[in-house]
């Protein structure tokens, strides 16, 4: 079973990493980065802040790019190209397809998260700010998983739609996983129980994507704690998992 | 005819493209050349108006951009602080937007306090005081912003009371540099505030601070004070002689009571106040 995942997650990652969208936006997030230098010499003293700042946020934007683009159109590739149907047959679960693809797209983000942050790092080094290798590293691993959170989001709604839909509710996703500071006066002060009672099941229900953003921490060098860290790992994962399980039901359901 | 265009095709398309880049480069070159875009008028500008997304919404758009957001409006204030009239709030609503996207990023409340409150605008001391207190509140240990707050109400505003409260609250700060509490002891030994002590305390910003653009302002805030003292001085020695107060700079200068470098007077208006001689020196 591992060997058949492992072989799907390396073809996975073989074909998105050959992807002319992806290198593109590889290119550009590239250039962002080398930008920084430019914003940095605008900035009044705060070079190093504005560098890390907006080279975390490409890198991230890099991530969001990846998990909810690419990710969406993952399935329909596999069935719009025909290669889907040459699979079905072998004895192979689905749910091995979609863990393979899952992971596969999790290392290419893993591999362009790695490029564009080593392009950080060299900008970084020009500054003489060797002091934010940790905070940035531990930033784009806790983002990392973010993106892959929104990966198997955007495989549970291929699995019944199509990718520009799916893309556009994962995206929905995306933006509710960061607003739930804005749910937080709902739930504190509710106008009546109904709407409290709602609050409170979307603030807790829908991905709480703000606990992998650490970016606003890093640039004064603070770093959360190590349970904070672990509690967002383990949140990753236990979240992960339930869309795993909600993707491969839909995908056992689905007919091809 | 149709043979030769196809032999020649790259030729012909080279010639297309060239002929449409020479008429978008003369358009360009004229219209600039119309509206004078590169005259050093065109860095003369003044900005009366920015849309800005009010403070109280702008986290909740943030979608875990905070702190490129703050980033964003810290480059928009510093570009526009040249062009700003010191008259539109939305210079200030950039330094609102920071502290609530990113508290903790205290180098533009800083900016803020030096920045912002001018002769022109005395209440923008007051505003620029709510910002500011935000950040007292999110940075405890941060004795500049307090200090700097309260060296703005002795210089511009005038009110004791609350440039001694601030400074107060500074000199009570853990970790503050012993020279504040010292100016402190000074300050309320001598029971009073002025321009001696405006210049005391940008003396004391001047020789802290590790920002050279701080350390700049404070230069210049000391050479302002010292040339303030300089004219009322000259003043009194002008009342003495012809019983009433100067009505501008040049009768004091005609009489060469004082000299008044050129980089001061082109950057600075000097306003003497009839009633009582006293001068506000106020940016063009």
């Amino acid at each position: 079973m591992l060997n058949t995942i492992f072989t799907i997650a390396q073809n996975t990652f073989r074909e998105t990493m050959r992807d002319r969208i992806l290198l593109a936006a590889l290119a550009v997030v590239l250039i962002i980065i080398a930008f920084t230098l430019f914003i940095a010499s605008i900035s009044i003293e705060q070079d190093v802040r504005m560098i890390v700042d907006f080279g975390t946020s490409a890198i991230y934007i890099l991530q969001i790019f990846v998990a909810i683009f690419i990710g969406s159109m993952l399935m329909y590739k596999e069935v719009e190209q025909k290669t889907f149907f040459l699979i079905l047959p072998k004895p192979i679960r689905r749910y091995e397809i979609i863990l393979g693809k899952a992971l596969g797209l999790t290392a290419t983000t893993f591999t362009v998260t790695l490029l564009s942050t080593l392009a950080l790092f060299a900008i970084l080094l020009t500054k003489g700010a060797t002091l934010f290798v940790v905070p940035i590293l531990l930033s784009v691993f806790l983002s990392t998983l973010e993106a892959m959170i929104l990966i198997l989001i955007s495989i549970v709604f291929s699995g019944f739609t199509s990718p520009i839909l799916s893309a556009i509710y994962t995206i929905v996703f995306f933006l509710a996983g960061h607003a739930g500071e804005s749910l937080r006066p709902l739930i504190m002060f509710p106008q009546s129980t109904v709407i409290e009672v709602v609050a409170r099941g979307i603030y807790y229900l829908l991905p709480n994507l703000e606990k992998f953003n650490i970016r606003n921490d890093i640039v004064f060098g603070d770093i959360p704690n190590a349970t904070s860290i672990i509690f967002s790992l383990l949140y990753a994962l236990f979240y992960a998992s339930l869309l795993f399980f909600v993707a491969s039901v839909t995908f056992k359901k689905k007919e091809f | 005819m149709n043979s030769f265009v196809k032999n020649n095709s790259h030729l012909f398309t080279g010639i297309i493209v060239i002929l449409l880049l020479a008429i978008i480069v003369s358009a360009q070159v004229l219209y600039d050349h119309s509206s004078s875009m590169f005259g050093k008028e065109s860095f003369r500008f003044t900005i009366k108006h920015r849309s800005i997304i009010d403070p109280k919404i702008v986290k909740h758009l943030a979608f875990g951009f905070d702190n490129v957001l703050a980033d964003y409006y810290w480059i928009s204030a510093v570009q526009d602080f040249t062009g700003w009239d010191h008259k539109e709030d939305f210079y200030l609503n950039y330094f609102k937007n920071i502290s609530v996207l990113d508290p903790e990023f205290s180098y533009p409340y800083l900016f803020a306090i030096l920045t912002a409150p001018t002769e022109k605008d005395k209440a923008s001391l007051d505003k620029v005081a709510e910002i500011a207190e935000l950040g007292m509140a999110t940075l405890p240990n941060n004795w500049e912003i307090p200090f700097y707050l309260g060296t703005m109400y002795n210089m511009f505003a005038k009110d004791e009371a609350k440039a001694l409260h601030y400074i107060e609250i500074a000199a009570k700060t853990e970790g503050v540099p012993s020279v504040v509490p010292l100016t402190y002891s000074s300050i309320t030994a001598k029971k009073l505030l002025g321009k001696k002590t405006a210049r005391e305390l940008m003396s004391v910003i001047r020789d802290t601070t590790k920002s050279e653009t701080i350390k700049a302002m404070a230069e210049e805030g000391i050479v302002l004070s010292d040339i303030t003292v300089m004219l009322e001085n000259a003043i009194i020695a002008y009342k003495a002689k012809h019983r009433t107060y100067p009505k501008t700079i040049e009768n004091l200068t005609a009489e060469r009571f004082v000299v008044i470098p050129k980089e001061i007077t082109s950057r600075f208006d000097i306003i003497i106040n009839q009633k009582n001689g006293e001068v506000s020196i106020v940016g063009k």
